[in-house]
């Protein structure tokens, strides 16, 4: 598992924007490459540090960047 | 007689579709990232009037031009496509008389996708080590471009057309050189990838032809491929790995045992989740996509083409080979290389 701020560098790198970019509170339909092929890298970088194999769906139903930060999490603490 | 594979040959359309003009048609398709998810430089694009099946004969040209059959020799043809020329008659029957093959041959199509190939030896496997053949001509052969809406960037970025011809040849042995095999077909995934309209299920009409933006940003009509890309990695993911189990267990060897594996070569993001998560070393997995992109059932022939090419794959060898995709429909074989 890595840290929440190693987790939104992953996720700028897949944004392809700089490292530091997302803090958290950004909505995901307002992130012009939050796209079909951002949700599947995503999918498997929570697979690879998370251990996690989220449903689609449930990334579908996250608004903001922190709602994914939270979903990535949310199995191991439970 | 067993049955083996003697040769491929496979050929792309002219026209290309570079990773930089796809940029250049938005400002948010950046190249490099393109590039970096995808691993693909070009995709080949069927003419408007080329057909898969023209693809289809273009590549089993090269196949007899190579030396390794004449078309007099063929006697049962295969032909795995999702685009036929009509509805009827049977694809493969038209390509019998512009291949000029034997009127004894026996020639069907047969409608699947990443899948097909390894189907597709199966097939052939079995239509040899009957007695019913001899000299089995496999082509794989696919325009999905035909089907994609301009506006789609998730699969247009994804897709190329090309074909492959595949030569199995029925061998004097006691070993076998193709199997086991393991197949899979899940229907539930049948949305998941897919063309809505144009079948019989729901005919092309002027409401089929309505283009609307989806919540990604991409455009499509139900004329067009629709491609639900986190729901097809969910599925591979889970299926792939299950699949080289099951054929390892089936044929009581090891990863070790294996000398490449060459998987339906989808893109490379996902090739290398994989890879990585089947914990095959690097040096065996074999990819060959950058120039051509994912050819559908295409893609584990041309690949297999270039290994051989470049010594990757040699007589003697055992390779894997995995295809998986839309149907959803899987399938997995050993090949000892000759």
């Amino acid at each position: 598992m890595i840290s929440r701020d190693s987790f939104l560098v992953q996720l700028d790198e897949i944004l392809d924007q700089p490292h530091g970019t997302l803090t958290g509170p950004e909505r995901l339909n307002e992130i012009d490459r939050w796209d079909s092929v951002a949700m599947i890298t995503f999918l498997g970088m929570v697979d690879e540090y998370f251990g996690q194999s989220l449903r689609p769906s449930a990334v579908s139903n996250c608004e903001t960047v922190e709602d994914l930060y939270r979903l990535a999490t949310q199995s191991i603490a439970n | 007689m067993k049955a083996a594979i003697e040769a491929i040959e496979y050929y792309l359309p002219q026209k290309t579709l570079t990773t930089e003009q796809l940029a250049t048609e938005r400002p948010d398709w950046s190249a490099e990232r393109i590039d970096r998810m995808t691993g693909i430089s070009e995709r080949h694009i069927a003419a408007t009037d080329e057909c898969a099946s023209d693809l289809g004969v273009e590549a089993a040209h090269k196949l007899f031009a190579s030396g390794a059959i004449g078309p007099g020799q063929v006697d049962y043809l295969l032909f795995c496509t999702q685009s036929p020329d009509h509805f009827l008659p049977t694809t493969a029957c038209i390509m019998q008389r512009r291949l000029n093959l034997p009127i004894d041959v026996g020639a069907l199509d047969f409608n699947l996708g990443h899948s097909g190939f390894v189907y597709g030896l199966g097939l052939a496997q079995g239509l040899i080590e009957t007695g019913q053949a001899s000299n089995v001509l496999l082509i794989t052969a696919e325009t999905y471009s035909k089907f994609i809406h301009p506006g789609d960037r998730s699969v247009r970025m994804i897709f190329g057309d090309g074909a492959a011809a595949t030569l199995v040849r029925a061998i004097e042995s006691s070993d076998s050189f193709i199997g086991p095999y393991v197949y899979g077909t899940d229907g539930s995934g049948a949305a998941s990838l897919i063309v809505p309209a144009g079948g019989m299920r729901e005919p092309r009409t002027a409401e089929t032809a309505v283009a609307a933006i989806d919540e990604t940003g991409n455009e499509r009509s139900r004329n067009s491929l629709f491609m639900d890309g986190g729901s097809v990695f969910t599925f591979t993911r889970s299926v792939v790995p299950n699949a080289v189990r099951a054929l390892l267990a089936r044929s009581g060897k090891t990863l070790e045992d294996i000398d490449l594996f060459v998987f339906h070569q989808a893109n490379e993001y996902i090739l290398e989740y994989l890879r990585k998560r089947i914990r095959i070393p690097s040096e065996k997995f074999y990819v060959a996509m950058r120039h051509c992109g994912n050819t559908v059932s295409s893609s584990i022939p041309i690949a297999l083409k270039h290994a051989q090419m470049e010594g990757r794959l040699r007589p003697g060898h055992t390779v894997m080979l995995v295809g998986f995709g839309v149907g959803y429909s899987w399938s997995g074989t050993l090949v000892r290389w000759i």
